[in-house]
């Protein structure tokens, strides 16, 4: 399988704190890589560096073996790659549907079509009610779920997904799901961060443990478990 | 030529030291409470103008009529505080509101100065019997000297409320990060009333002291001291108080050299330009650091 | 969605109608005219502040600009005045990307560099060669004073740009900015381009009033640099535009008709109050009802925002 992003030796600090210190990824096309570790070890850091929030000082980032390292958030979204929050961002003042087309508003599709096919989407995960309401009155999980929603619409190939579990409803969870595995089977490709190690034992092709900004481990589900670094870096030393 | 530059270097000074006083009254309620006096130079007008009355009424001096000044704008500011503090603060953007808040009381005392004092200019007349001298080949005016030093003690006397005193430096704790302070037990209200006060204090002052550095107040001024004002604490920092006299000297030379090289009608151009350009370029202020909230 | 559309229309048709017919009726021409004046003021500015949330302080400059843009071209080059007054437009665009760059900044920083900025256009337009643009005394286009063709023109211009802000409001440009102004971070990140979309909102708050400049010139048929960059003209389209409510259609609208008449009534009868009142109603507003009237009633009532927008 071709590898869709990758990520090459790339440093980011702040002041004198190295969040990622040589930190190399590779995600192959239509797999869903998990990024474990304790917090403060850099995942969230890794995403904000693949989308264009910070620029590394060091290192390589290669999507579809174009180089995204310096392109702008939005010049990273419109080549195809999509992003959840840990804690989600949504329009709060603004009505769902139009949350929901936020990512296409740059397409060429009449605005009748997408404004049609984003009520759908509300009703495939229950939320059609919502339609009309603006995006503060959603739970947390609903805001979650709505992201979720505007990488369906906006048909990013490689989607980032940042806690997608923490706080979320079990039902809710279930869906969430559901959802990331249609998703995968249409050909999208995830990087999941989550600290909820049945989901990520779950849903991952490959697990990659950071600690302090760097990769301590990489493999499947039993490598991982057995690592004894991996099980000091949770533990405490 | 040289003398020229010379009077110019030590008039660019006095007035300066001037300028910075009036930067730290609207720096220091900036630095506080976020809030953005854009009637600063309207309530130095309103001072003027009280000293003009107290002088025509009670034949008070400019100096002296600081002294009744002063409370009566204290207790003003404190009373704004009680207006209009707590609507600010919960406004979506306090910062833009109170700009306009103010922008609004700016308008207010324009036209009561207009409809109390009428438009004329007014004049107070100066308590020295020399009203300039040379000092060498300097020539000095007697009143800006006057102003220059009233305004160094005042600002001694605000150096040592802001770093000596408990109060003061609770000032400068909020000031530096206002959401930590509240949880260290500072009253964050009750010392914004007294800043506030203290703000309109300074204020007061310079008010005064314009009735003795130039020969004529008229109510539209204001807008110029506001400028003057907001370049200063651009020039020195954004809630730096102290950082304004820095501003307020660079400016006041600023002003006092370009009128030796240009022409007279667009010496108000370098106050809008410097601004623009720092802004743009250096938008923490001459010694600021680089701040993230921008 | 649809029957609502049509309210819409009828009710900018009637006006429409209304004010075309102001000038065969007994009914002041020059009232109409400056009524329509702070409409279109109101609703441009409601486009930058209202949707974007910037607020320029020096707003004025634009229309100061179109009015001298258009004496000038007309009374030293004898271009004729319509051409003029397009040309006013193409220099509120100029003015507008000249000063693309201070979009960068934020908040307070924004207002002041803008109002500073007008602030040293007025005096170099004040300073320039009198054979050029007149000096403090301005510019006299009594020659070309043509009040019928003007007032219409300002009609169509009134028009055109409520129905902009109309489409706005329901464009992919308008939802963008919306985004950018309830969390910029996060709408970069699905790939709404922020500065882009701040720079045609930016634009568009430009042209309107430099094309109101001209046209308010050739009406008045005088410019001079005092009321061409008076900080008050910048006041009352806040004011205005607040009063009514930003970031809706018809608020601005409201505002400029109810406060320019207020306006009117107040300046004819107590000079000196009016200033006070101006001053009295900013700090009203901006502390009790900062989403104005039209604004409130959709806080207070959000059906509303089915019906007026």
């Amino acid at each position: 399988m071709a590898s869709l992003l990758e990520v090459e030796n790339i440093e980011k600090s702040f002041g004198g704190l190295k969040a990622l210190d040589g930190i190399d990824l590779s995600v192959e096309e239509n797999s869903i890589t998990s990024v474990i570790g304790p917090n403060g070890s850099g995942k969230t850091t890794l995403l904000n560096c693949i989308n264009g929030i910070y620029v590394p000082e060091k290192g390589h980032v290669t999507y579809r073996g174009r180089s995204i390292l310096g392109k702008k958030p939005h010049e990273v979204a419109r080549m195809g790659i999509g992003r959840t929050f840990q804690v989600a961002r949504v329009f709060k003042k603004i009505p769902v549907v139009d949350n929901i087309l936020a990512p296409v508003l740059s397409s060429h599709r009449p605005m009748t079509d997408l404004r049609r096919e984003a009520v759908e989407l509300l009703k495939r995960v229950g939320m059609e009610k919502f339609t009309d309401g603006i995006g503060g009155d959603l739970s947390g999980g609903q805001q979650k779920l709505l992201e979720l929603l505007r990488a369906w619409i906006a048909d990013f190939d490689l989607i980032l997904l940042d806690e997608p579990f923490a706080g979320v409803h079990p039902e809710l969870k279930a869906l969430f799901f559901e959802e990331i595995r249609e998703l995968q089977r249409l050909g999208k490709t995830f990087v999941l961060i989550s600290h909820d190690m049945h989901s990520v034992y779950t849903l991952s092709d490959t697990i990659v443990v950071f600690d302090l900004g760097k990769v301590i481990a990489r493999g499947q589900q039993e490598e991982i478990q057995n690592n004894e670094r991996v099980i000091e870096a949770y533990l405490g030393n | 030529m040289f003398e020229l530059i010379l009077m110019a270097i030590v008039s660019g000074v006095l007035m300066g030291i001037i300028y910075g006083l009036i930067g730290i009254g609207m720096n220091i309620l900036y630095g506080v409470m976020r809030i953005v006096n854009f009637a600063h130079g309207e309530f130095m007008m309103l001072g003027a103008y009280l000293a003009f009355t107290l002088n025509r009424a009670f034949g008070l001096s400019s100096l002296q009529a600081i002294l009744v000044v002063m409370p009566v704008f204290f207790i003003l500011g404190v009373m704004l505080h009680a207006l209009f503090y707590n609507r600010i603060q919960q406004s979506e953007d306090p910062e833009i509101a109170s700009f306009l808040t103010f922008f609004g009381v700016s308008l207010v005392i324009t036209s009561l100065i207009l409809m109390i004092w009428k438009a004329d200019p007014r004049s107070v007349p100066l308590p020295f019997e020399k009203v300039s001298f040379f000092l060498g080949p300097v020539f000095l005016s007697t009143g800006r000297l006057v102003s220059a030093l009233i305004c160094v003690l005042a600002v001694a006397a605000i150096s040592f409320f802001l770093y000596r005193t408990y109060t003061g430096k609770a000032v400068r704790a909020i000031i530096e990060n206002r959401d930590a302070v509240s949880i260290l037990g500072i009253d964050v209200h009750r010392v914004s009333a007294l800043v506030f006060g203290i703000g309109l204090a300074i204020v007061a002052i310079t008010g005064c002291l314009v009735t003795l550095s130039f020969p004529a107040i008229t109510p539209v001024l204001g807008q110029t001291y506001t400028n003057i004002a907001f370049l200063v604490i651009v020039l020195g920092g954004l809630g730096s108080p102290l950082g304004s006299m820095l501003g307020g000297l660079v400016y006041g030379l600023a002003e006092s050299l370009s009128s030796v090289f240009l022409p007279l009608a667009l010496s108000p151009l370098v106050a809008f330009v410097i601004l623009v350009v720092m802004v743009m370029i250096r938008p923490q202020g001459l010694l600021g650091k680089v701040s993230t909230r921008i | 969605m649809k029957t609502y559309r049509k309210t819409t229309l009828s009710v900018i048709v009637i006006a429409t109608l209304f004010l075309a017919m102001v000038p065969v009726l007994p009914l002041s021409k020059p009232y109409f005219f400056y009524m329509m004046f702070w409409i279109t003021m109101a609703s441009a500015f409601n486009i930058i502040y209202g949707f974007v949330g910037y607020l320029p302080f020096g707003y004025v400059m634009f229309y100061g600009v179109g009015t001298y843009v258009t004496a000038v071209l007309w009374s030293r080059l004898g271009v004729p005045l319509p051409l003029a007054i397009l040309c006013s437009g193409a220099a509120g665009l100029v003015l507008s990307l000249a000063f693309a760059p201070t979009l960068r900044l934020k908040g307070i920083y924004f207002a002041i560099v803008n109002f500073a900025s007008a602030m040293v256009l007025r005096i170099v337009v004040a300073n320039l060669p009198e054979a050029w643009a007149g000096g403090s005394f301005g510019i006299s286009l009594s020659g070309a004073y043509k009040p019928l063709a003007s007032y219409y023109l300002m009609l169509a211009l009134t028009v055109a740009s409520v129905v902009v802000g109309l489409w706005l409001s329901h464009s992919r440009l308008g939802i963008a900015l919306r985004c950018i102004r309830d969390d910029e971070a996060a709408a970069a990140v699905m790939g709404i381009n922020v500065s882009m979309s701040r720079l045609k909102a930016w634009m568009l708050a430009a042209v309107i009033p430099s094309l109101a400049g001209g046209i308010e010139a050739w009406f008045t048929a005088i410019v001079d640099p005092d009321t061409s960059f008076n900080l008050m003209s910048t006041a009352k389209t806040i004011v205005y535009a607040m009063f009514g409510g930003l970031g809706t259609i018809t608020g601005p609208i409201f505002g400029a008709v109810f406060m320019y008449g207020l306006d009117d009534f107040i300046w004819g009868r107590f000079p000196l109050l009016n200033l006070l009142v101006l001053g009295v109603t900013i700090i009203f507003l901006i502390l009790f009802l900062p989403r104005g009237v039209v604004g409130s009633l959709i806080q207070r009532w959000p059906g509303l925002r089915k019906i007026i927008e």
